[in-house]
């Protein structure tokens, strides 16, 4: 129950699985508590929001001793978790073919269990009302009029369009099985720390000099292309990471460190390309075209391949791994981009002039005479 | 270079064998901890009259050998998580010893694991699915040079080098987690799906250089007459210093984050540099000798 609870929490709090937060169970005493960290939220009414405290939906019943004054509810056990999707939708006016306003409704579609249960419950108590509430609160009681079969249900309840399409995702995205409440909120330290930070960027620094430094001993003035387009990546990547709701987690910095990786690999796979095609002695252009196109194909299958497992753990794994498969996956495809579209444009910027061009290489230009 | 590589491809894949079984019997027998992000654990909180210093914390309780991650909390307190079955009144102690004094308050509970048993099965599930349509995309891509060898070998081939290198890399970590408190939480589960992506890359840049000598080699109705031993020692010849060059310089990027990388993540970093390694070799020394092995099966 409480691990089913944990679960629900954080694919609420964690939509794509990039952002770095932990919920864990706690068991102190016969009490059970939830602790959600939510880093970068600094404001309470923010955390609590995201969290979105409950909402527990539960269908309940008229108890017959009930009186006018007072009615008593009795518990049917359907509740929100048996909730399987729910959608927003609408009813009446126009909808349903006549005229006036139509109404914003939440229809549910409960699980197998749920639905034999709906079933059950309509079957035996036809005529009496169905007292539905919301996070505790009667939003509507519905007359029972038959047996309902198939396990679907509307709820409406006077909603506002945002209102029932907000509540259409909380119960899409699993109502909770007990109702939570808040109890204690603290502000918390990076785990990691801004010492951690530091140092991580500090090594990522020296990495891409060191990389550079290979690169430009190896290619000498012919690293200059890549290094520029590895620029270009990096900044992109960044972006996107600017743009998306990314808290750069573990996980998330892998994915991406693999698809810089695959990056990396596409430029030296074009440059070693035409540096063999230059070997040969043919022109600079013939060995530009040549070497980009001999490179196409291995850059391709390699690049759908990474698309091919991203996409893969994205759909199967849990959210944890979710967040790995998407900063790969983005990665690629962005690195793919720039290698097969940056990458030529701006290595087109290095040719020699148009009448250089026809030289072969044994005459030589300053560009390709550094390149090999 | 004048080098027969494939001559040596035997021994090469033998060495391979060699360090698998090694890596399974290691893992087997001396299998690293779990992580409390698989166990849970226990979490103690204390307050004090000021902030302490996490950082002297932390140092402290290094020193003591008690692994726990420490993190400030509101109100001068702070956070501590211990694996399952540490000492609590070892750790309360230490926690009286700082110099922020004794804590005003504090108080313990039992926390659970953040990483559920369902990561493992899913795991497993997705590393099938992967491999599948691995199998079935490199199938795919390589359909033109289905002569000598099914292109379903290749594919077959990535998978084989795929396997090799998680299972080298995780008996490398095993290796480490003799001799230090490395364990297995997230970080190492996001490695070894790393090293997973880098493999297939390796592996797919090395075939394509087959492929390509392959088709050229075909005759004008697509029949092959030559010597598949000779396309593939031609195309690994052809490879292996661009091989090299691609994983030196995501090798470099790694080390960087190894010997400079903050602690924490210095295990992760270390796991996929094995990963690199062992991917760079298998892609160049069991990938293609395989090859050329499953060719010469068929002609026979």
């Amino acid at each position: 129950m409480l691990n089913s609870l944990r679960e629900i929490i954080e694919r609420r709090v964690n939509l794509f699985g990039v952002s770095e937060t932990v919920v864990r169970t706690e068991e102190a005493g016969d009490k059970y508590k939830l602790i959600v960290a939510l880093p970068g939220v600094t404001d309470v009414e923010e955390a609590k929001a995201t969290i979105g405290e409950t909402p527990t939906l539960e269908f309940k019943l008229i108890d017959p001793s009930s009186t006018e004054e007072q009615i008593k509810y009795i518990e049917t056990g359907l509740k929100g978790d048996s909730i399987e999707t729910a959608r927003l939708d609408f009813a009446g006016g126009t909808q349903a073919g006549g005229f006036g306003q139509s109404e914003a409704i939440v229809a549910v579609v409960f699980n197998e269990s749920g639905a034999q249960l709906f079933k059950e419950i309509t079957g035996s108590h036809i005529g009496e009302p169905l007292a539905i509430f919301l996070d505790g609160e009667l939003i509507s009681a519905p007359f029972i009029r038959d047996q309902i079969e198939g396990g679907e249900a509307v709820i409406s309840g006077g909603f506002t369009v945002d209102g029932a399409k907000e509540l259409a995702g909380r119960l899409s995205s699993g109502a909770l099985p007990v109702p939570i409440e808040l109890t204690s909120v603290e502000a918390v330290s990076a785990p990691l720390g801004a010492r951690v930070i530091d140092e991580g960027i500090k090594a990522s620094i020296i990495g891409t000099i060191l990389l550079s430094l290979f690169l430009v001993l190896r290619y000498r003035f012919g690293a200059l292309p890549s290094l520029v387009s590895l620029a270009f990546y990096l900044v992109s990547m960044l972006w996107l990471f600017k743009l998306m709701p990314v808290t750069l987690t573990a996980a998330g910095i892998a994915g991406f460190v693999i698809s810089f990786a695959v990056a990396i690999d596409a430029n030296i796979l074009v440059s070693e390309r035409i540096r063999e095609e230059l070997k040969k002695g043919v022109t600079f252009k013939d060995a530009f075209i040549l070497g980009f196109k001999r490179a196409i194909p291995s850059i391709r299958d390699a690049t759908l391949a990474a698309i091919v497992t991203g996409l893969i753990l994205y759909w199967f794994g849990s959210l944890f791994i979710q967040g790995f498969a998407l900063t790969l996956t983005l990665g690629t495809i962005v690195g793919v981009v720039i290698s097969l579209l940056v990458f030529p444009w701006i290595l087109g910027l290095f040719l020699p002039s148009d009448s250089a061009q026809g030289k072969s290489t044994k005459e030589g230009n300053f560009y390709s005479k550094n390149f090999l | 270079m004048k080098i027969n590589f494939l001559k040596y491809g035997k021994a090469t894949c033998l060495v391979s064998a060699i360090l698998a079984v090694f890596s399974v019997a290691l893992i087997l027998l001396h299998p690293p901890k779990l992580g409390i992000d698989f166990t849970g654990g226990v979490s103690v909180k204390a307050w004090y009259e000021s902030a302490p210093d996490v950082l002297a914390l932390e140092n402290m309780f290094k020193e003591e050998g008690i692994p726990v991650s420490i993190q400030g909390i509101s109100s001068n307190g702070v956070l501590l998580i211990g694996e399952v079955g540490s000492n609590v009144e070892d750790i309360k102690s230490l926690l009286g010893q700082t110099e922020a004094g004794t804590p005003n308050e504090i108080t313990e509970s039992f926390v659970g694991p953040t990483l559920g048993k369902e990561l493992v099965s899913k795991g497993i599930t997705a590393f099938i699915i992967i491999a599948i349509s691995l199998i079935l995309f490199v199938a795919y891509a390589f359909r033109k040079v289905s002569v000598p060898i099914s292109s379903f070998s290749y594919g077959f081939v990535v998978i084989v080098t795929l396997f090799h290198d998680v299972l080298l890399a995780s008996g490398a970590y095993a290796l480490v987690a003799l001799f230090s408190p490395a364990q297995i939480d997230s970080l190492f589960v996001v490695a070894l799906l790393t090293v997973m992506g880098l493999s297939v890359n390796d592996t797919i840049v090395v075939f394509d250089r087959v492929r390509e000598n392959l088709k050229s080699a075909y005759d004008g109705e697509g029949k092959f007459s030559g010597s598949f031993k000779d396309i593939v020692e031609k195309s690994l010849k052809e490879t292996i210093w661009r091989s090299f060059t691609t994983s030196f310089a995501v090798i470099l990027v790694l080390l960087a984050l190894v010997v400079f990388g903050p602690d924490s993540t210095k295990m992760f970093s270390l796991t996929i540099l094995f990963g690199m390694i062992f991917g760079t070799y298998s892609s160049l020394f069991v990938a293609s000798p395989l090859l050329a092995m499953l060719a010469e099966r068929k002609i026979k």
